[in-house]
């Protein structure tokens, strides 16, 4: 049938598209107030997408739950026309889990984590117009409203170094429909019609892989590859009644994400300040419209920049603050089609409160709001770019438009179960897993002396969902600088 | 002159419409292998499939956390022949079945300081795709209760709660989708050809597409009841509701020659089941053993076909009982058999309707081994594996001439005369869980 047809666009749209979990605009809190430059910085349940080798720092099953409500608004007005303004809330939410595996020493340094984000009012929603060169927002238009899923593993090795890998998974969809009608079938037309449908939702996976490396106390690096992928949707559509017959053939495609390659870096000037700078490399020259189109003109490749600072104010107590420039890879839409999109400026900050210090009860709130300016696209059309009459072109001779967008978030850290120590040694096990605070007093002072200090601090470094905060405050900044940077990480890991 | 035509049609069809992997092939291999009799014995992730109040049994420690992912494999054997000697019949197999099961059950309750609430998640998502599917008109012969039931993902959330050591509660849901979809199109080129066999002249037209369409969750939610008067002695009660996925929406082509617009209003369901009311008693007869029972009254007297019908009361309630019994010959190996008996909820009466549903017996064994105590290390992992097998009885469908409209329905009808039909799945699980 038809709406399976549509549902074979449908469900190619339950795919990831960026951030978190994949879903676009659904990073955790944490990610968003810092503009998502969280490459280099310790891990948490958000890493599982970002870089999933962050994922390995993460060293007690922790359950985050995610929301998010934002407004984004799209003016677009031909040349010399009024236009008009679409305005449309943009709302979503998640749930991530991470857990350190149980056992023996090798395997307990073995992370899994799981991601799913999905809009607020729909599964998915897609809306591809029959028309090809109907405007359409590139960032803000289906990408917000699908459902994403990731999976991911990740592993500390020695040294600080860190890796892991995800993989998010992108729906292809195969639905030949026919429809048909035979007086003889029943006594009433209804009974006439015949329908048959196959449908078969295949996914396909895309993977990230990452790692993450902490060579000095004040000095972390990130590097994430991630693959993209492009959701499809084909099929036949034959419709027979009596001497009319309907034959077409379709084939929808969305370019989810672009293929990515990031670096990330984190430094710590402070014991209690980290700042991060992220560049990522996406590739949207691969881009085609969602009628399995080249776009004309085509789309360039990008170079995203992005930096966050975190300062932990107290030990329970964190605030955050990103920005990043996200240059546009539609050029000046002087040919059939109207993408609309323009270079973006993305402000963000936020707070995370961390009660397990305050209170024992191992909770984190994070809150974040993030903002979008975009700049005024304007295109002139070329009237020779077009076959046939430019006239009936959506966006002849010209247009201007603009868009913004605005977003709070927040999340929910749970901590369930104990911790899990990655010593070989019995007695330094249990010693870690009985008194939390002597363990936690202790841990710095052996991680400053010891060495292999990137080993040891491999260990004792380790983020987690909340610590306590009086040992870092009882230690001397330069010597334990990645250990207090790291603690505050830690109250603000999403 | 152009004459709009617009047929507005309910479409008929037939799908395999009831998908249900708890009940088919139960979503791990304890439950395979107990043939689904688990509602009281519980203890698990998949308690929050079949009674959320099971999540937490009494001897569960707080601050529990379970993680376990397992592969289910299934293929089905069937087969249907026409009582016409010679005739074919045009029917499909069912689908084979692979599949990954994820599932955790996790004390929330611990860090809120409310001891005993646990929550359980269960997802189940066939491996060649999320969704295989094949729709057909409700006269074609098609597979009722085989194949497409186990084809679609499944998601299931619960919360279960220790009111005291010997009460507990629990209430979730089960996640399916509704498809909402608006299918615009325009001609883009119009031909007029002849028909080289009748000679008759029809108009043949290309579109071009364009689709508004959403997909919406529905929750479809469980109560659950576990009551243990004795440390060996459980009771359980629990109520699935109904689940069905809806499927609407309608679909216009403009712009045909001669006829102007064509459109139709479709409406479908999908992954139908019925209300379910269960009973369960599970009992340890003996510390290496224990036995549990189960009866379900599963309402299909309120079902609705594919295309939204009742079917003039060819579906009917069923009662379906089910057995099963853990063996502990030893500390961490534990040995499971169970029976399930399913009837069918299907009648076709001898008219016009094919959906091929069979009586069906299903047989489960397992095993499973918890290292932890095997070992010398601390390997908090068990490793499960279950096969079941699922005999479809042998049935029989004659069509009575009286039940339809003419002869000519009759003689077209894809089961005429009549047909025989009848099968097995076999299926295998694997399993591996872990815990903190």
């Amino acid at each position: 049938m038809r709406a399976l047809a549509a549902l074979a666009l449908l469900l190619a749209w339950a795919s990831p598209a960026r951030a978190d979990s994949g879903a676009a605009f659904g990073e955790s809190a944490r990610a968003a107030s810092l503009a998502s430059s969280v490459l280099a910085r310790p891990g948490d349940t958000s890493a599982i997408y970002f870089n999933p080798a962050g994922v390995a720092d993460v060293d007690r099953p922790t359950l985050t739950l995610l929301g998010h409500a934002g407004f984004h608004r799209q003016r677009f007005a031909r040349t010399g026309e009024l236009g008009d303004v679409e305005d449309r809330a943009v709302t979503g939410y998640g749930v991530s889990v991470v857990a350190p595996l149980p056992g023996p020493p090798w395997l307990r340094r073995v992370r899994l984590g799981g991601s799913v984000h999905l809009p607020g009012e729909t599964i998915i929603g897609v809306d591809a117009p029959v028309r090809r060169d109907a405007p359409v927002s590139l960032f803000y238009g289906n990408r917000t409203e699908r459902t994403a899923v990731t999976f991911a593993a990740s592993a500390l090795l020695p040294w600080t170094i860190r890796i892991g890998v995800a993989v998010t998974v992108t729906p292809t969809l195969f639905a030949p429909t026919s429809v048909g009608f035979d007086a003889n079938r029943g006594a009433t037309v209804d009974e006439g019609v015949a329908i048959a449908q196959q449908r078969d939702l295949t996914l396909e996976p895309s993977v990230i892989v990452g790692a993450r490396a902490q060579p000095l106390d004040e000095l972390a690096i990130g590097l994430v590859f991630r693959q993209g992928g492009a959701t499809r949707a084909n099929g036949t559509f034959d419709i027979r009644a009596g001497a009319i017959r309907v034959l077409d053939e379709y084939s929808f495609y969305s370019l989810i994400a672009p293929m990515e390659v990031g670096l990330g870096v984190a430094v710590w000037p402070l014991p209690t300040v980290s700042i991060s700078l992220d560049a990522t490399w996406a590739r949207w020259s691969t881009f085609r419209t969602i009628h399995d189109e080249a776009p004309d003109p085509g789309l360039s490749d990008t170079v995203e920049l992005r930096a966050g600072l975190e300062w932990s104010a107290h030990r329970a107590l964190a605030a955050r603050l990103g920005y990043a420039f996200l240059p546009s890879p539609v050029p000046e839409q002087t040919g059939f089609h109207n993408l609309l999109d323009a270079h973006r400026h993305e402000v963000a900050f936020g707070v995370g409160l961390d009660l397990e210090p305050l209170t024992g009860f191992a909770l984190r709130i994070d809150l974040a709001a993030r903002f979008h300016a975009m700049h005024e696209q304007e295109a002139t059309k070329a009237p020779g770019a077009f076959a046939g009459a430019p006239i009936d072109n959506l966006g002849y001779p010209g247009f201007s438009a603009r868009g913004s967008f605005q977003q709070l978030s927040l999340s929910l850290t749970f901590g369930l179960g104990d911790r899990v120590s990655v010593e070989d040694d019995d007695d330094a096990r249990d010693e870690a897993a009985g008194d939390e605070a002597e363990a936690d007093e202790a841990e710095p002072d052996e991680s400053a002396g010891e060495e292999p200090p990137r080993a040891e601090a491999e260990h004792d470094s380790t983020p987690q969902v909340a610590a306590p905060r009086d040992a870092t405050q009882e230690e001397a900044p330069d010597d334990h600088a990645t250990e207090d940077a790291t603690q505050l990480e830690r109250g603000g890991v999403e | 002159m152009r004459r709009a035509a617009s047929l507005a049609l309910a479409l008929v069809l037939a799908s395999p419409a009831a998908a249900d992997v708890e009940n088919d092939l139960g979503l791990n291999p304890r439950t395979a292998a107990l043939g689904g009799a688990v509602s009281a014995t519980g203890g698990d992730f998949t308690a929050a499939a079949y009674n959320p109040a099971a999540l937490i049994v009494p001897g569960d420690r707080d601050g529990l956390a379970e993680l376990s992912a397992g592969l289910t494999l299934a293929l089905p054997a069937t087969w249907a022949t026409s009582l016409e000697p010679g005739r074919t019949l045009d029917l499909e197999a069912p689908l084979d079945t692979t599949a990954l099961t994820v599932g955790g059950r996790f004390d929330v309750g611990a860090g809120l300081g409310v001891p005993g609430i646990v929550l359980g998640l269960a997802f189940y998502a066939p491996l060649e795709g999320l969704v295989r599917s094949r729709i057909r008109p409700d006269d074609s012969l098609s597979w009722f209760l085989v194949g497409d039931r186990t084809t679609h993902v499944s998601l299931h959330l619960s919360l279960g709660f220790r009111i005291t050591s010997w009460l507990s509660v629990g209430a979730g849901a089960r996640i399916t989708f509704d498809e909402e979809a608006y299918i615009t199109g325009t001609a883009t080129d119009i031909r007029r050809v002849v028909d080289p066999m009748t000679g008759e002249e029809r108009i043949e037209a290309g579109t071009r597409l364009g689709i508004e369409a959403s997909i919406y969750g529905r929750a479809s939610p469980l109560l659950g009841l576990l009551v243990a008067p004795l440390p060996e002695l459980r009771f359980a009660f629990a109520w699935r509701g109904r689940l069905y996925s809806d499927d609407w929406g309608t679909s216009r082509l403009q712009g045909i020659e001669a006829v102007g617009d064509i459109g139709f209003v479709h409406r479908f369901t999908h992954i139908y089941r019925p209300h379910e009311l269960v009973w369960s008693v599970a009992w340890r007869a003996h510390e290496a053993i224990e036995l549990s029972a189960e009866l379900t009254w599963a309402m299909w007297s309120e079902a609705v076909s594919p295309t939204w019908r009742t079917l003039d009361g060819r579906f009917g309630d069923t009662l379906v009982p089910a057995a099963g019994v853990r063996v502990t010959p030893t500390p961490g190996v534990d040995l499971l058999a169970g029976y399930r008996y399913a009837r069918s909820p299907f009648a076709d009466f001898g008219g016009p309707t094919n959906l091929l549903a069979n009586d069906t017996h299903h047989l489960g064994l397992g095993v499973e081994v918890d290292l932890d105590p095997l070992t010398r290390d601390d390997v908090p992992f068990t490793i499960s594996l279950a096969g079941r097998l699922a005999i479809l009885e042998e049935r029989e469908e004659i069509k009575d001439g009286r039940r339809f409209s003419n002869d000519a329905a009759l003689l077209a009808n894809p089961g005429y005369p009549g047909y025989r039909y009848g099968g097995f799945v076999p299926s295998v699980q694997l399993a591996v869980e872990t815990r903190w």
